[in-house]
């Protein structure tokens, strides 16, 4: 018997308009390889780093695939829009679960090459294995990380519905709602989990390339926790993918309590816009509705400081700028939450509403910078004036897109600020 | 009983949204929940159909216990939310026969029959209007004639051929057998078809009564 919910995903997939950020992302990374020389592919010149360096590009990349498919899997499975229409009719668990995770893989599948597509230049080094071995590294996190991150959002399904669990969630939760702190903690824990794996991948690569059998254990280590981690979540899934809407329903009720006793002031960043109306609600609108991109660019933040912190300010500088840069895209997608006939029945003019996107996303954009400067004061200052004045252009383009060119807004942003953070990074 | 809430409470923190009520519903009765904003109707609602677990108390749906097994009492339910979500790239016949068929069982032609989607059945639901897409999720809820029926203003977004021709499409699932709640403010509606009031104020039940006395409900709604 045909998986009905399968059928339905290529329904969807027929019917749907055909989108092609991916593909653009994947060229616009080809095209911008040559660029980061200086920055991913610093190995390049110096043969004494070549290993070491290719080992470590690997892990990054391989761990940036990981978050993003984490992100992905969490929004794919738990967050699923799916719930609304499914939730008033019985489901059948295992069925809905195989539909939802070939769904995810059709999404992410070009991601691990997206990635690999930055160290092309390798090749022309002559480093034809070596390149392999990387795309194979970042294959490798994606397929395990979309694994183990199913079994993981699962599991915090059982965490936040188990009993026993409930003092520890009590205890970790600050101001959440308990079951809302498993689903917080249960990506950090796949990303810290998957990056551990990762680093014993990427770090084997040296051995896998001099054929070493104990390199090559490490190296499909991952994967083999991932097969691993699948066969639990599809059991996993009979007891707890349908009891994952009423536990999301309990934590959207109760922060609808929360967000009804909030403070007008808690708004992050209110007290700049004074009586600037635009800009309060391009404020409220980007705290309220779409939190998760200021304390992305936040956590994007938090790494660069961690990464200066432990001396390696050409790190840091990458997750400054991809975070900084990256974070501006809030103000496309600002546009999407706000719809053209309100604003023409507001009387919105074009000029107010760019103002109050741009500074939204300057002002955002800043959490991701602010964290280094103290590391880069002296002659390392100059970068960091390099990677505000790519996000002033990055805000500027966001916010001209959001007022201007609403429909395709992210289209042309994404490659726009993919060259921007490369800029950066110069 | 097709319907028994025993002791249903639900609090979020300090806040009381339902405190204590029980009620009981039969085969064949068509019990219209009534009250005034907040009163309680769309939690007791989520809670009856297992969307939200209950603080206190516990519901059954012809005998199966939502708040431990929702998907399997959901076999014999049949639920309109308030905001019905459809897939938006099926049409209407596709939507109703994937209900039919994750359901195991359901006469589609006559869903669409009865709910008067006949000529607009194969365009894409994306096209469709509020009232439409409210239609469409009442088919979805019907198609597998479930022996409990519950709707959460339902009506709303009807023009009133729509609302009379979904009305008697409940009145003949209710004659079938099938329980029925319809959540709603307009008093008239339930005049004509319930069997029976129940009116919610401040999370408790202030009136379970027949539609013959929905003079005093109607005063306490002024």
């Amino acid at each position: 018997m045909p998986n009905p919910y399968w059928t339905l995903v290529n329904k969807e997939r027929k019917r749907s308009e055909k989108t092609w950020t991916n593909i653009v992302l994947l060229v616009v990374a080809i095209a911008l390889a040559p660029f980061s020389k200086d920055t991913l592919l610093y190995f390049l010149d110096n043969t004494a780093q070549t290993i070491s360096g290719i080992e470590g590009l690997a892990f990054r990349l391989s761990a940036l695939v990981g978050a993003a498919v984490a992100l992905t899997s969490y929004q794919q499975i738990i967050r699923t829009s799916e719930r609304e229409v499914l939730g008033s009719h019985p489901i059948q668990p295992k069925l809905w679960f195989s539909a939802l995770f070939r769904k995810t893989f059709l999404h992410t599948w070009i991601w691990p090459w997206m990635c690999s597509a930055l160290a092309w230049p390798m090749l022309l080094h002559n480093l034809y294995a070596e390149f392999g071995v990387l795309c194979l590294v970042n294959l490798i996190g994606w397929l395990s990380m979309l694994c183990i991150g199913y079994l993981v959002h699962l599991g915090s399904v059982w965490v936040a519905r188990s009993e026993t669990s409930a003092l520890l969630l009590d205890a970790i939760r600050g101001n959440n709602p308990r079951e809302q702190a498993a689903f917080i903690y249960a990506p950090g824990f796949a990303l810290f989990f998957c990056g551990l794996l990762m680093m014993l991948c990427s770090f084997s690569i040296d051995g896998v390339l001099k054929l070493h059998p104990p390199a090559f254990i490490f190296f499909v280590l991952p994967l083999l926790v991932g097969v691993i981690s699948l066969f639990f979540a599809h059991r996993l899934s009979e007891s707890q993918l349908v009891p994952a809407s009423a536990v999301l329903a309990e934590v959207d009720a109760r922060w609808a309590v929360l967000d009804e006793t909030q403070h007008e002031s808690a708004v992050y960043l209110e007290w700049l816009a004074s009586d600037r109306k635009e800009f309060l609600r391009a404020l409220r609108q980007g705290w309220r509705g779409l939190r998760i991109w200021p304390m992305g660019i936040w956590g994007f933040g938090l790494f660069a400081f961690v990464s200066a912190l432990g001396g390696d300010l050409r790190v840091a500088m990458f997750f400054s700028s991809l975070g900084a840069v990256g974070g501006c895209t809030i103000g496309v997608v600002l546009s999407r939450y706000n719809p053209l006939w309100l604003d023409e029945q507001l009387n919105v003019q074009g000029r107010e509403l760019f103002w109050a996107r741009f500074w939204v996303c300057f002002l955002y954009a800043q959490g991701a910078i602010i964290p280094i400067v103290f590391f880069m004061l002296g002659p390392e200052f100059i970068r960091v004036a390099i990677v505000e004045v790519c996000v002033l252009i990055a805000a500027g383009i966001s916010a001209y897109l959001s007022v201007y060119q609403r429909k395709h807004g992210l289209l042309f942003f994404l490659p726009a600020a993919l060259f921007l953070i490369f800029l950066g990074l110069l | 009983m097709n319907i028994e809430a025993t002791a249903l409470s639900k609090k979020y923190g300090h806040i009381s949204a339902v405190s204590d009520i029980s009620f009981s519903i039969a085969a064949g009765e068509f019990v219209g929940l009534v009250g005034p904003n907040g009163a309680g109707k769309s939690t007791t609602i989520k809670m009856l159909t297992g969307q939200l677990i209950p603080s206190a108390g516990c519901v059954n749906i012809c005998g199966v216990d939502m708040t431990k097994e929702p998907n399997v009492g959901r076999q014999e339910l049949g639920y309109v939310p308030e905001f019905p979500e459809l897939y938006n790239y099926l049409s209407a016949r596709e939507m109703i026969s994937f209900v039919a068929e994750i359901r195991g069982r359901g006469d589609i032609e006559w869903a669409l029959e009865l709910t008067g989607l006949g000529d607009d059945a194969d365009r894409l639901i994306r096209e469709y209007s509020q009232g439409m897409r409210r239609k469409t999720a009442i088919a979805c809820a019907i198609v597998a004639r479930p022996k409990v029926l519950i709707l959460d203003e339902a009506l709303n977004g009807l023009d009133p051929p729509s609302v009379e021709r979904v009305l008697g499409a409940l009145d003949e699932v209710r004659k079938e057998g099938t329980s029925i709640v319809l959540s709603t403010h307009v008093l008239d509606t339930l005049e004509k078809l319930a069997t029976r009031i129940i009116m919610l104020k401040d999370g408790k039940i202030e009136h379970d009564c027949l539609p013959s006395e929905l003079s005093i409900i109607r005063k306490q709604f002024q």
